[in-house]
């Protein structure tokens, strides 16, 4: 089942001036329920624009946006409704906290969904003890945090509604490499034990590796690439030239395949690749 | 010869100021650095280790609780030497957003030079190879506060390097870069250091760049658990993984097989240095 298309999504920052830009351009894409999805692309290719699109924070300037097949922007109930049913967590955390307590702005979302006092207070500590938030932390402003702080917070509050789908611009940027590692493996598990719908924006190709199923490219604005891992990371030429990467272990693997080692191409990460070279000698591998 | 010291913390310890009677702890506890002339240092830490403080006090925006601060010789708590401190050390924070001051992106990187007293037909010079030097040269007449997430990343890194101080502290700058701009950014820091003897101080939590320094710094809670070049740091393992980081993916990769039998040299930290070791070890070497 579909749960999110953009249909020949075309969107313009400020129109009517000299800086004009079609920061969107004709894009079609289709997310499936289920769906564990990394969007990757160049500074400035249109990522953020596209997902703010998901929840109706943004109105294409041409094309539409079906949550279940119904055009998101029909009204602004549908509109409205969008903000609930996906949750948005922003590239920069500052944007999304505003209230004088951690406690406070975890529990915005979920209070405003109009849960009970006691089941939004659950989930506030739930989520804020899944993203590594300490209980001392919760009493404290927002302001006065770290940046990799900040993001934990920023993150419990989109977790704390539970939405049905999550989207997350940048996650994992500014986290140390444990709460890198923790948050995506929260984000995972999040998908396998709900069966619900994920999308994560990242330039972190080892990141997309560790968590994502399928990857969407964009390019200047429009799709470059939508497939498997395998289908997008065996492309290495093409996303090196659009500013990308394939992932350090893979890049090493490629490397040691022109030497005349026969390991296998889709290796992304080290876990994958120890259990590759083991195999490999195992059964007696050598050069040439 | 010995090179001279720029900063030097001697016994600093810093506390952030409570709103309520309950004192903080203590953000930076009884921390002593030395950061000479021309170094490349890399600062490693978890969230909330300290490391956005410590590039705060050096800049003076912070008064130590305890200990001294020496910028060039010039104690940071004396306010009349304010000026010249900044003039000294430049710092780009670490959101983007908070650092803008202009309404045109070439404006904003001329912003610290003309502060500076530079003649204009320099400053010209400075802003034009600092914009194409990370990228942004065609978006030198836009607006900066609508620019995405790296391009704003990229504006503010242009103009530290305009400015040309002393010493520059990047407070994670690459974390919102894609693949080719982390290394264009990573490439024009060198480029600084190498040509002009500019110290670089680079905040990071990406363990691959930190590996590219002659100098890494870890903390941990506030204090500085490892300090030296970067072989010796991560020969570390147990501190590095008490200190919430990890070893790059290489030389996770390399630990792992070695852990299974596999015979590779112990301090392989790089790709290439991965690839070397395994070719000669599988195919010629002394495994099996
Ligand atoms: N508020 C805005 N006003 C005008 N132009 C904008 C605005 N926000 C973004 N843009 C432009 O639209 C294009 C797409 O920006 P977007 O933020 O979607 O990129 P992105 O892929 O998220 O980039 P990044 O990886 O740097 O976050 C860019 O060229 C950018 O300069
Ligand atoms: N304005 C503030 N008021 C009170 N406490 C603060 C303030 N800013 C930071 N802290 C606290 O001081 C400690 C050190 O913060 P700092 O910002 O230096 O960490 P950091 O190493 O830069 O972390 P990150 O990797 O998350 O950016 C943290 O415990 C943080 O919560
Ligand atoms: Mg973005
Ligand atoms: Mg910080």
């Amino acid at each position: 089942m579909t749960v999110l298309e953009a249909e020949n999504v075309s969107y313009k920052y400020s129109v009517g001036t000299p800086f004009q830009i079609t920061a969107l351009d004709r894009v079609n894409v289709k997310v499936e329920q289920g769906d564990m999805l990394a969007v990757i692309g160049h500074t400035g290719s249109g990522k953020s624009t596209l997902i703010q699109h998901f929840n109706a924070l943004l109105k294409p300037t041409e094309g539409r946006i079906l949550l279940y097949g119904k055009d998101i922007n029909e009204s602004r109930e549908t509109a409205h409704n969008a903000r609930f049913k996906v949750g948005l967590c922003f590239q920069y955390p500052e944007y999304q906290l505003f209230e004088s307590t951690v406690y406070k702005d975890i529990s915005f979302g979920p209070a405003n969904m109009g849960l009970s006092s006691s089941e939004t207070d659950e989930r506030v500590r739930r989520a804020a003890d899944f993203v590594g938030l300490s209980e001392n932390m919760l009493g404290k402003s927002p302001f006065d945090l770290s940046g990799g702080e900040k993001r934990r917070v920023a993150i419990a509050g989109v977790m704390a509604m539970e939405p049905e789908v999550l989207i997350m611009d940048e996650p994992a940027a500014g986290l140390d490499p444990r709460g890198r590692r923790s948050i995506l493996e929260l984000i995972g598990n999040y998908r396998k034990k709900t069966g619900r719908t994920v999308i994560i924006v990242s330039h972190s190709m080892e990141d997309v590796a560790g968590v994502a199923e399928k990857i969407l490219v964009l390019n200047r604005g429009s799709v470059a690439m939508h497939g498997s891992l395998d289908e997008v990371f065996s492309r290495s030429d093409e996303l090196r030239g659009m500013g990308l990467d394939i992932p350090q272990i893979t890049r090493i693997f490629s490397e040691l395949n022109k030497y005349g080692f026969g390991l296998k191409k889709n290796v992304y990460t080290v876990e994958q690749a120890k259990d590759e070279i083991l195999r490999y000698l195992h059964k007696g591998g050598n050069a040439k | 010869m010995e090179k001279a010291t720029l900063i030097r913390f001697s016994d600093v310890s810093y506390r952030y100021e409570s709103d309520n009677e309950t004192p903080l702890p203590l953000a930076l506890k009884n921390i002593n650095i030395d950061i000479k002339k021309g170094e490349f240092v890399a600062i490693l830490g978890h969230n909330g280790s300290g490391k956005s403080t410590l590039a705060k006090l050096a800049n003076a925006i912070l008064m130590p609780e305890s200990g001294k601060i020496y910028v060039n010789g010039m104690d940071t708590s004396d306010e009349s030497l304010e000026y010249e401190i900044r003039q000294t050390v430049g710092v780009v924070f670490q959101n983007p957003d908070n650092q803008i001051v202009a309404t045109i992106v070439e404006e904003d990187v001329a912003f610290g030079p003309e502060n500076l007293g530079i003649e204009p037909s320099e400053i010209r010079k400075r802003v034009d190879e600092a914009l194409k030097a990370v990228g942004m040269y065609e978006y030198r007449f836009h607006e900066p506060h609508k620019l995405s997430g790296g391009q704003k990343q990229r504006v503010a890194i242009a103009g530290i390097m305009a400015m040309r101080t002393d010493c520059i502290i990047l407070d994670e700058p690459t974390a919102m870069l894609d693949p080719k701009g982390r290394k264009e950014v990573m490439a024009a820091m060198r480029k600084l250091n190498k040509e002009l003897g500019i110290a670089v101080v680079l905040i990071t939590h990406y363990m691959e760049e930190a590996v590219a320094a002659d100098r890494v710094i870890v903390m941990d809670s506030g204090r500085i658990v490892l300090d030296g070049a970067p072989r010796d740091v991560f020969s570390n393992e147990e501190i590095i993984e008490k200190a919430g980081l990890e070893l790059p993916e290489s030389a996770k990769l390399a630990l792992l097989l070695r852990r299974s039998g596999v015979n590779l040299p112990s301090g392989i930290l790089t790709a290439e240095e991965f690839i070397e070791a395994f070719k000669f070890s599988v195919s010629g070497g002394a495994a099996k």
